[in-house]
């Protein structure tokens, strides 16, 4: 086997943060798109039936976000030492929490209930819910405070990290419902680091190139 | 600083993972029980305003997977090679689908819905699901599998790791809202799992102790 390869639907949904941090590490690879039927049948190399999934040399493996920690480990953007390791999953986890209420709270929501999207920008973006009672605060702020215990303009002091490429793609997320303009008024901080990121030579590669899909959400 | 220490609430709830991670690996440590108020109103230390929080020697973190990746890392429970944590990634991956189905899904909305627990049970447990339609299909269905790729008895080959302590904590929150003899006539495999790791013999005595909640859920 020479290249790494993965599997998914034709957009960059929950794949991305592989896609990109696989172009920051320099990692070439191969992508196919899903075989429905397969995902659905083949419970061997989709024991969870969803994807995507990686292969590479050492592994063959599903969970957008094992994949994500496997790449950063073997690539390094996971951080240099345990206490780098666990800012990493502080934002990963972060970011996961936030995701979910994105698409539960808001996304799934919207079509019924056109109020869901504001609903979820006061309970979730506006720091002004950074105090609030709910468990899940305004988790945006809680990012923003975590960027800036760092000096280095990324999540670690050692430089770019899986944790900075997944707080980019959830502002893409974002930005798939609310403007570019109010994500950026409310947490400055963390578009700065999306468009810092994107603009990484490698990455900005990547996005010009074929293997980067057009849409984030619907192929 | 002498011992690693845990803060949480006086229930097993989401640390019973890093608790029993703990006490297999023969790490002494302390717990500190935290309340609303506090975490919310110290940032610093609670960036989220969630527990629990972990400090040892090397991090002062919060996010309880986080915490229990640290664990596992730092104390030789997270697998030996890429390979190995790849697999321990997936069953952690998995099994947060699954809590966050059972919160959201059974308990809460049992609450207001009495049809939630067996509606839950049908789309998630039931091994008849498994084929279903659905993205989230059986999840007990998909760890059982992947448990059975293993013949020591545990998700990996080379023995006990945080996938076998996930998943039996995950069968404890399960037994919350259903019998042991219900989920174990679905999924023998998975409750003999939680057996053994519960009768090891450091969990056994950490289990005996008074570090050990009484209560898995409403403290």
């Amino acid at each position: 086997m020479s290249k790494p390869k993965l599997i998914y639907f034709n957009i960059q949904g929950r794949a991305e943060p592989i896609r990109l941090a696989l172009a920051a590490a320099g990692v070439d690879f191969d992508f196919e798109v899903v075989d429905k039927t397969a995902m659905k049948s083949d419970a061997e190399h989709y024991p969870f039936h969803q994807v995507p999934r990686y292969i590479d040399d050492e592994v063959d493996m599903v969970q957008s976000m094992g994949i994500l920690r496997h790449v950063a480990r073997k690539h390094g953007l996971y951080g240099r030492d345990h206490a780098e390791m666990a800012r990493v999953e502080e934002v990963i986890e972060g970011c996961n929490d936030l995701y979910m209420k994105l698409f539960v709270d808001c996304l799934l929501k919207i079509k019924e209930d056109p109020g869901a999207k504001e609903a979820y920008w006061a309970a979730r973006i506006d720091p002004a819910s950074a105090g609030g009672p709910a468990t899940f605060g305004a988790h945006m702020a809680f990012l923003g405070r975590l960027l800036a215990r760092s000096s280095s303009g990324y999540f670690l002091e050692s430089g770019l990290s899986v944790a900075d490429i997944n707080v980019t793609v959830m502002l893409l997320f974002h930005m798939e419902v609310f403007s570019r303009e109010r994500l950026a008024e409310q947490c400055p901080s963390l578009m700065a680091l999306h468009d810092r990121v994107l603009a990484l030579p490698r990455i900005a590669a990547y996005l010009a190139s074929p293997l980067h899909p057009p849409n984030m959400l619907f192929g | 600083m002498s011992k690693p220490k845990l803060f949480y609430f006086s229930i097993q709830g989401r640390a019973e993972p890093i608790r029993l991670a703990l006490a297999a690996a023969g790490v002494d440590f302390e717990f500190e029980a935290v309340d609303k108020a506090t975490i919310k109103s110290d940032p610093e230390h609670y960036p989220f305003g969630q527990s629990p929080r972990y400090v040892d020697d090397e991090v002062d973190m919060v996010q309880s997977m986080g915490i229990l990746r640290h664990v596992g890392r730092k104390h030789g429970l997270y697998g030996r090679d890429h390979a190995e944590m790849a697999r321990v990634e997936e069953v952690i991956e998995g099994c947060s689908d699954l809590v966050t189905k059972l919160i959201m899904e059974c308990m809460l909305r049992a609450k207001s819905d009495p049809g939630a627990r067996e509606a839950y049970w049908t789309a998630r447990i039931d091994s008849a699901s498994a084929g279903g339609p659905a993205t989230f299909g059986a999840h007990m269905a998909f760890l059982d599998r992947l448990l059975a790729r293993s013949s020591s008895g545990y998700f990996l080959e080379s023995g006990l790791s945080v996938a076998d302590i996930n998943v039996a904590v995950v069968m404890l929150f399960h037994m919350e809202a259903f019998s042991r003899e219900r989920l174990a006539e679905q999924w023998p495999s998975l409750m003999a799992l939680h057996d053994r790791v519960m009768a090891l013999p450091r969990i056994a005595t950490y289990l005996a102790s008074p570090m050990h909640p009484a209560k898995v859920i409403s403290g």
